[in-house]
């Protein structure tokens, strides 16, 4: 009894830190639910967080703004030529889908996507060590968010969310590195494994006799993973083969610029 | 009353890195509030008092934003205990304890979130995580420590939210 008295402080912490390892253990393989007070503990904190950063965009976009007021003129020129030639490649592309039977593929996966459930949600707060690679949402169980839920933008891919509470939920995007899952390349059908990278890029792994090349889109491969199928993931950017491995590798900028989203969809 | 108070200031600069320190911020860097408050708490009080703030934001965070709960509240813990424990038997609260156990705190802290994630497979190369840490953070986060650091101090003076 003496010891313990002399040693309290001691065996105080060794007793947190002992709890604490065993809830790292206990939550490492990630959790489904969040108990009832955490639920309630990230209702209240989300509400708050929405409204600072709800302002703190506002006043970032302000900010932009005036830095930019300079180079507005010539950047509007820029802009504008810069459209046309996008209406002229819109028309041309619009000319070419006509006539192609992507346009029968493309047709089945609008048929295919309205099947779906959608919950709209908007984003509250980001993790300020990893960025967009984890970020909260404004929607909870009680919304209907289930866990591994897919989360997109009409541009595509997102994320999935990887822990519920009551109303509120985050989200790994594909962005993170322990983000994982299948994609396929549209025009070769070839499987691409997929991880998130540094600098808001992907990275794939695809068979070295595979015939994947820059400008290829990638979508999921509904084969494996938690994500539903033909959802564009983004467009290949660089294809790398290297030295004493049997695999390719490709760098993929992701459909979705995921520094600058606010509301995102979550497929039921 | 005044621990509460400490908490939810806490809380707030949490909030703050989450939010606004996201788009406002040089080159991505930020001044680390939560970290700073919690070496100036550090050298204030004495471990037995401390390791209370750095465990309930610690939770508060693996709450808010964490994928495995008990990393940083584990982190921020043992973090808060150690700088306590050298700020009392090196330093003796003087004015440059916080500035060399700011250091500290920062190595501390990160080694074990690394750790931890390493040991949980979800680490990213060390060298990308090192290179957080460059001229940069620390030309941002040591005038923030000085400057909260001065009104914890003043504050204290006064009674108010810190005891003497």
């Amino acid at each position: 009894m003496k010891w313990f008295g002399e040693h309290k402080f001691g065996v105080l912490i060794g007793l947190v830190i002992g709890m604490l390892v065993l809830g790292i253990g206990m939550t490492s393989g990630g959790r489904a639910h969040t108990t009832a007070p955490e639920g309630l503990l990230s209702s209240g904190v989300g509400s708050v967080s929405r409204f600072f950063y709800y302002s703190s965009q506002y006043v970032n976009n302000f900010y932009e703004f005036i830095s930019d007021l300079s180079t507005l003129r010539s950047r509007n020129e820029e802009l504008e030529e810069q459209l046309g030639e996008y209406k002229r490649n819109l028309t041309d592309y619009e000319k070419v889908v006509q006539e192609n039977r992507e346009l029968k593929s493309l047709l089945e996966f609008k048929e295919e996507n309205a099947q779906y459930e959608y919950i709209s949600a908007s984003v509250v707060a980001i993790d300020p060590d990893l960025g967009f690679s984890v970020f909260v949402i404004n929607r909870g169980s009680d919304d209907g968010v289930g866990n591994n839920m897919t989360v997109i933008l009409k541009e595509g891919l997102v994320g999935r969310v990887v822990e519920v509470s009551s109303s509120t939920s985050k989200v790994l995007s594909i962005i993170d590195r322990n983000s994982m899952f299948n994609g396929v390349c549209v025009r070769t059908r070839d499987y691409v494994r997929i991880t998130g990278d540094d600098n808001y890029k992907l990275r794939g792994y695809v068979d070295s006799e595979a015939e994947i090349e820059v400008g290829d889109i990638i979508t999921t491969s509904g084969l494996t993973g938690n994500f539903k199928k033909d959802i564009v993931v983004g467009e290949v950017l660089e294809v790398q083969t290297p030295q004493g491995r049997l695999e390719k590798e490709v760098i993929i900028e992701p459909a979705v610029q995921l520094e600058k989203i606010n509301n995102v969809l979550i497929i039921k | 009353m005044k621990a509460i108070g400490l908490i939810f200031i806490l809380l707030f600069e949490l909030i703050i890195q989450g939010t606004f320190f996201q788009f406002m911020s040089i080159n991505g860097y930020y001044p680390d509030l939560v970290l700073i408050t919690l070496v100036v708490i550090g050298v204030f009080y004495e471990k037995e008092v401390s390791w209370k703030y750095g465990f309930v934001i610690g939770v508060l965070r693996d709450v808010i934003f964490g994928r495995v709960f008990g990393v940083y509240a584990l982190s921020y813990t043992v973090t808060i205990v150690t700088v306590s424990w050298i700020g009392k038997n090196i330093f003796k609260e003087s004015f440059a304890a916080p500035v060399i156990l700011f250091p500290i705190g920062v190595v501390m802290m990160h080694a074990l979130v690394y750790f931890t994630h390493y040991l949980l497979r979800m680490a990213i190369p060390i060298g990308d995580y090192i290179s957080n840490f460059g001229i940069l953070y620390w030309g941002i986060n040591l005038p923030a420590l000085l400057a909260i650091y001065t009104l914890l101090r003043m504050l204290r003076h006064k009674g108010i939210l810190l005891n003497m």
